[in-house]
């Protein structure tokens, strides 16, 4: 029970956030995309997936393309239309100077940053990634200026679940951590560093959270 | 300083497109058909020329019910300049090939 999957550090600090953030993940794609998911088909579902990852002040182009896109007729059309628009929506030139555009390039990879700190467990990160998903969904990314508390209800829903989630942590995440420690786990350190960041974390959810409760009105 | 850069051939093919008829107003879809690009390098060009006020945009008003309308784009002042400029080094560039084509043509018969 010390070694292997079920090592306690392992449970507490990886797979508990891997399901979690994967959780996360589909909730928030379910709940945001609830409207249009009736209305679109696969291409565009595609694109409005990327769209929505488009800077704000590229966000009337993200509208031009799902309306092109509504125009097409013919399946293979609108397949190679949607894929097309989704490279331009991931990757599109840079408005302002090169330091925004940096920060765009570093928020297009926080899916890869996400995997390598689920593959690569110096523990924590998972955690920390976790709080950039959660910050990303609810209030845009801290690393570019969008916002989305242009949808309350949709905020308020995500915000509800961010709470059975921060709850889920408090129960079965710091415990398993503590019962890591006291069991001389290896890595006693990343223990420590992963409850203390789960902690910090889970305060910055419970203020973003309150803020949340307060609607965009609160801002 | 603003950067003076000569336009790649795709926006180039872009901008004659647009400046075929400039009064019109053109959408993503029918100038990636005329051009041969797909959406990918299309709608990027279209961002940089917006953003550089060679193109303007608007959004279409007489849509068809249950459509969304369309963004629809057309060239205007310095893209009008800057189409005019490049069409005259494409007839430029036309005229030198076909001055070198001819004396081998020549010499061929």
């Amino acid at each position: 029970m010390k070694n292997g999957l079920l090592d306690f550090t392992l449970v507490s600090f990886v797979f508990t956030p891997l399901v979690l953030t994967v959780t996360l993940w589909l909730s928030i794609w379910w709940v945001r995309t609830r409207e249009s998911r009736s209305a679109l088909d696969r291409p565009g579902l595609l694109l409005a997936a990327a769209v929505r990852r488009m800077p704000e002040e590229r966000r009337d182009w993200g509208a031009a393309m799902m309306a092109e896109l509504g125009r097409l007729q013919g399946s293979s059309s609108r397949w190679w239309f949607a894929l097309g628009c989704a490279r331009a929506a991931l990757f599109p030139p840079r408005a302002g100077g090169p330091p925004r555009y940096l920060t765009h390039a570093l928020t297009r990879l926080d899916p890869i940053c996400g995997m390598l700190s689920v593959a690569v467990p110096p523990l924590g990160l998972p955690f920390l990634y976790l709080a950039t998903v959660i910050f990303e969904a609810i209030g845009g990314s801290p690393l570019t200026p969008s916002s989305r508390w242009s949808d309350p209800a949709a905020a308020m829903e995500v915000a509800r679940f961010i709470g059975l989630l921060s709850l889920l942590f408090t129960l079965s995440g710091l415990p398993l951590g503590v019962v890591g420690l006291m069991r001389r786990e290896r890595l006693r350190w990343l223990s420590v560093l992963g409850m203390l960041s789960s902690l910090c974390i889970i305060g910055y959810f419970l203020i973003v959270m309150s803020f949340v409760a307060g609607g965009p009105n609160g801002d | 300083m603003s950067r003076s850069r000569y336009p790649s051939a795709q926006t180039t093919a872009v901008v004659l497109a647009l400046a075929e008829d400039p009064a019109a107003w053109r959408y993503g879809y029918e100038l990636c058909q005329q051009t041969g690009l797909k959406a990918g390098s299309m709608y990027p060009i279209l961002m940089r020329l917006a953003d550089r006020g060679l193109l303007e945009t608007t959004w279409e008003n007489d849509v068809p019910a249950g459509r969304p309308p369309r963004h629809l784009y057309r060239l205007i002042g310095r893209g009008l300049e800057l189409a005019a400029e490049l069409a005259a080094t494409s007839a430029r560039a036309a005229k030198a090939k076909r001055a070198r084509l001819r004396p081998q043509t020549e010499g061929a018969s």
